[in-house]
């Protein structure tokens, strides 16, 4: 520059001067620029690595946003085929047949829980149960691993493409994603299950996973389930037979004791007809005969045809007796049930019967109310009160007691004839309502009866469908009850 | 002044279905119905339901669009038909069908329905899977100009179920053209947020549709760089549609979104890009995009009282938000009120602006709400 000044002819003092001026104003800007561009120089940096950062910032935004939206999407993934495997749950749950269960597992079944292809095959006889989407060929590749590889499969859960074992496998089918699990019933694998999906799906995911080892399970323990039940109605199916057989056999025995029943009220009844007559002819004839319209007797004849009247008496009463069972039996009897006093008719058989009590020195006690009507028919009702007294006058022993009772709860009135005789064993209290039967004590040994008295007494209360039975200690004495139902506004 | 009504029944039957809705119009619309703007899941034959609705509702016109979820007031419904119906006084509406062999036809198919129509307030569109939305989009532009009024709903080969039909005629383009007297407005619903720094499309193929680089490096690098590990597993489930990258225009982020990623790395988009256009990767928030959901329908709703909506809404949205979509629908519907109908369906992918003379754009991933009023 002092070059280029000195060439334009300044002196030297003034081109010396100039220069400096110059160079201070060089100097000037160039200390003006670096003081002014630096602070924005600086600024631009801290631009760019905020830009830097806000970059990274994003990539963190990004990864962490990816990373929430896959685990939601696996978290919805899981919901959804989970909600898919109850509402196959519900529609399954009563099953309780094999192949109806498995014919639950429809493509739609198996298309909701993310799969393409099913198939289910027996362990035992590698028998087809389930195939959806699966050729012949693909399906008899599947039962040739099982066969082969029978004692391998026990000890897995689940065989999946990755394992070992499953290599073979996944070359022969040409399958991406698979999965077998046994199905397990009891103790013992009933059978497997095989699923596979496309491979633009994107691999098995965890929730396919979880979802096929929970359908698993749950087969498991329908076919649990379903052979608890088989055990459970074939028992009572068996139960149910044995039954129908018993019932059966009890009916034809019961049809033949009726048949015989019958036979025998018929023959009872008939031979009853038969004897009635010619008992009513001698009868007649015996009576004259001990009252000698036809003439005087010797003694000794006389007290023998008393004792031919007396027994032709008691066949009359065990004829008649017999008669009126037989008509109850075969409901030829009528019955007229009235209201009608009770106590009334307790007070008339005792005073009927009040001579043969007078004459054993029995002390005789009647509880009832003044007046309680029943409804009943009132003969056949005073032919059970005479049967009772009656028994309970020929067992008790002189100077004892009987007490006949009526005591009345709720609508029902119980009557009660009450000794203290003999009493009846244990063993016996059962049969004494039965025809001819006779207990084995010494009364009835030095007392001769029909046996046929009480068994007509049952019938006839049971023909009113009231109850009757016995209470009785040996040596301390019996009591009969019977019931009847009350009459009321009467 | 239009008078709507809204229907809907699930019932399984087609016979049944329409009988409910039958009645439930005929209530509202004794007198005639004009037009008819039908949504149906797939579980009903479309052919049968034309048949149906033409005898027993006699409407002039029938529009059915068969979609893998219906929006119905507060709620999203898997099987179910909604029907939308309007008696017109002086309005006018005018209903074209275009079949999807003769989209060659389309510039004049538009040009004459808004002719017809003599001043068109807006147009809606239904696309079959069997049109290309470029071609489409091409033909509107040259007919009506970059800046339409238009909202299309359409649906690609990758979706499901969809399915455009008109009675018996099936993969038609479906127009409805509604005249000046109809006074609807729409408004675009997004979520996503642009993050990370820019970048540019350096290389683009428009016509294949194809991003082939990026800050020239691979395209791919791009969600390489933000995704880090978790690439391979996004790459694996075809779950860039998270990640749409979004193009800046007029101040708004456009979306692009990734269907396929090419063996040379290169992306296959749905969207509009040209080359050296800036770009940023794209994330949907959910708590943001229901606060923009409230904030649009409260200003609407204080703006136009509409009576009707009808949403046009987008199946990858659905796919990102799931169980959050019910609830934005809860929201929407509860700030409308009661005497505000909603109704809606889901679309792969529409063709609208965001709002009036702003350039129409292919996108997925947004939601469209359009006010009757």
């Amino acid at each position: 520059m002092i070059k280029s000044l000195t060439f334009i002819n300044l002196p030297w003092g003034l081109t010396i001067l100039l220069s400096g001026i110059l160079c201070g104003f060089l100097f000037y800007i160039y200390y003006y620029l670096h003081h002014k561009i630096y602070p924005l120089k600086k600024d631009l940096n801290n631009l760019e690595r905020e830009l830097k950062e806000l970059d990274h910032q994003a990539k963190l935004i990004i990864q962490s946003d990816i990373e929430s939206k896959l685990y939601r999407e696996a978290v919805e993934d899981k919901l959804k085929k989970l909600s898919f495997l109850k509402n196959f749950i519900n529609n399954s749950l009563n099953i309780l047949d094999r192949d109806e269960l498995f014919q639950q597992i429809s493509e739609k079944v198996i298309r909701d829980m993310g799969f393409e292809k099913a198939l289910i095959v027996l362990f035992g006889t590698l028998e087809e149960k389930v195939n959806i989407n699966f050729s012949k060929n693909e399906s008899d590749v599947i039962k040739h691993f099982i066969e082969r590889n029978r004692e391998n499969l026990l000890s897995l859960p689940l065989v999946s493409p990755e394992l070992e074992i499953a290599k073979e496998l996944k070359k022969n089918l040409n399958f991406e994603e698979f999965l077998l699990g046994p199905i397990v019933s009891g103790t013992h694998i009933y059978a497997f299950l095989f699923v596979s999906k496309c491979i633009i799906e994107g691999g098995m995911s965890e929730a396919e996973k979880e979802v096929f080892s929970i359908l698993c399970m749950y087969l498991g323990q329908c076919l649990d389930n379903i052979k608890s039940f088989e055990a459970l109605y074939q028992a009572g199916e068996e139960l149910e037979n044995k039954i129908k057989e018993k019932t059966f056999e009890l009916t034809k025995t019961l049809k033949e004791i009726e048949k015989i029943s019958k036979m025998k009220s018929d023959f009872i009844s008939s031979v009853s007809h038969e004897l009635r007559t010619p008992l009513t002819s001698i009868k007649g004839f015996s009576s004259l005969l001990v009252a000698e319209k036809f003439g005087k007797l010797p003694p000794q004849a006389k007290e023998r045809l008393k004792k031919i009247d007396d027994n032709v008496n008691k066949l009359v009463d065990m004829v008649n007796t017999l008669l009126d069972i037989s008509r109850i039996e075969s409901r030829r009897i009528e019955v007229k049930i009235a209201p009608y006093d009770i106590t009334k008719l307790v007070k008339d058989t005792v005073d009927f019967l009040l001579p043969q009590i007078e004459n054993k020195n029995i002390n005789l006690n009647i509880d009832t109310p003044s007046s309680l009507y029943v409804y009943m028919d009132k003969n056949l009702i005073e032919r059970v009160l005479i049967n009772l007294v009656n028994n309970a006058i020929k067992f008790t022993p002189p100077r004892g007691e009987i007490t006949v009772r009526c005591t009345k709860s709720n609508s029902k009135v119980t009557v009660s004839v009450k000794d203290t005789g003999c009493g009846i064993p244990k063993d016996d209290l059962e049969k004494i309502f039965q025809e001819f039967y006779r207990a084995d004590n010494p009364i009835n040994r030095e007392v001769r009866g029909t046996g046929l008295g009480l068994s007509l007494v049952k019938r006839i209360i049971e023909l009113h469908k009231e109850k009757i039975w016995v209470e009785s200690e040996v040596g301390k004495g019996t009591t009969f009850h019977f019931t009847l139902t009350e009459a009321k506004n009467v | 002044m239009v008078k709507f009504s809204l229907a809907f029944s699930d019932k399984t039957r087609e016979e049944e279905a329409i009988k409910e809705i039958s009645l439930k119009t005929k209530y509202v619309l004794p007198r005639k119905i004009n037009f008819a703007l039908i949504f149906f899941t797939p579980h009903y034959r479309s052919t049968l339901l034309h048949y149906i609705v033409s005898i027993t509702m006699q409407p002039e016109n029938i529009v059915q669009i068969c979609t893998p979820f219906l929006i119905y007031e507060n709620k999203i419904v898997e099987k179910g038909v909604v029907c939308v119906c309007m008696e017109l006084g002086d309005e006018k509406l005018g209903v074209d069908f275009v079949k999807t062999q003769q989209i060659s036809k389309i510039e004049v198919s538009l040009r004459r329905l808004v002719k017809k129509l003599k001043r068109y307030t807006y147009l809606f569109s239904f696309l079959p899977s069997s049109i290309d939305p470029y071609t489409y989009l091409h033909g509107i532009k040259l007919s009506l100009g970059k800046y339409a009024k238009i909202l299309c709903g359409g649906y690609t080969l990758y979706s499901e179920s969809s399915q455009l039909i008109k009675g018996e005629e099936e993969d038609s383009i479906t127009l409805i053209g509604l005249g000046e007297n109809i006074k609807v407005f729409h408004r675009k619903v997004n979520g996503f947020l642009p993050l990370g720094e820019s970048f540019t499309f350096t290389k683009v193929d428009e016509e294949r549709r194809l991003i082939l680089e990026i800050d020239n490096k691979p395209a791919i690098e791009i969600y390489r760089k933000y995704l880090g590990d978790k690439f391979e597993i996004l790459k694996k489930n075809e779950l860039f549609y998270l990640y749409p990258l979004g193009t800046k225009s007029n101040g708004n982020y456009k979306l692009v979104s990734i269907k396929e990623i090419l063996g040379d790395e290169s992306l296959f988009y749905l969207g509009n890009i040209s080359p050296g256009e800036k770009g940023k990767i794209m994330v949907l928030k959910e708590n943001l995009l229901l606060e923009n959901t409230k904030k649009i329908v409260e200003e609407e709703k204080n703006k136009y009282s509409p009576r009707l909506v009808i949403i046009f809404d987008s199946m990858v949205r659905r796919k990102i938000l799931k169980s959050k979509d019910n609830e934005e629908k809860y929201l929407i519907k509860e700030i409308l009120g009661k005497e505000t109908k909603v109704v809606g369906a889901y679309f792969d992918y529409h063709i609208g602006s965001r709002e009036a003379f702003e350039e129409l754009a292919i996108e997925e991933g947004n939601m469209y709400l359009t006010f009757w009023q």
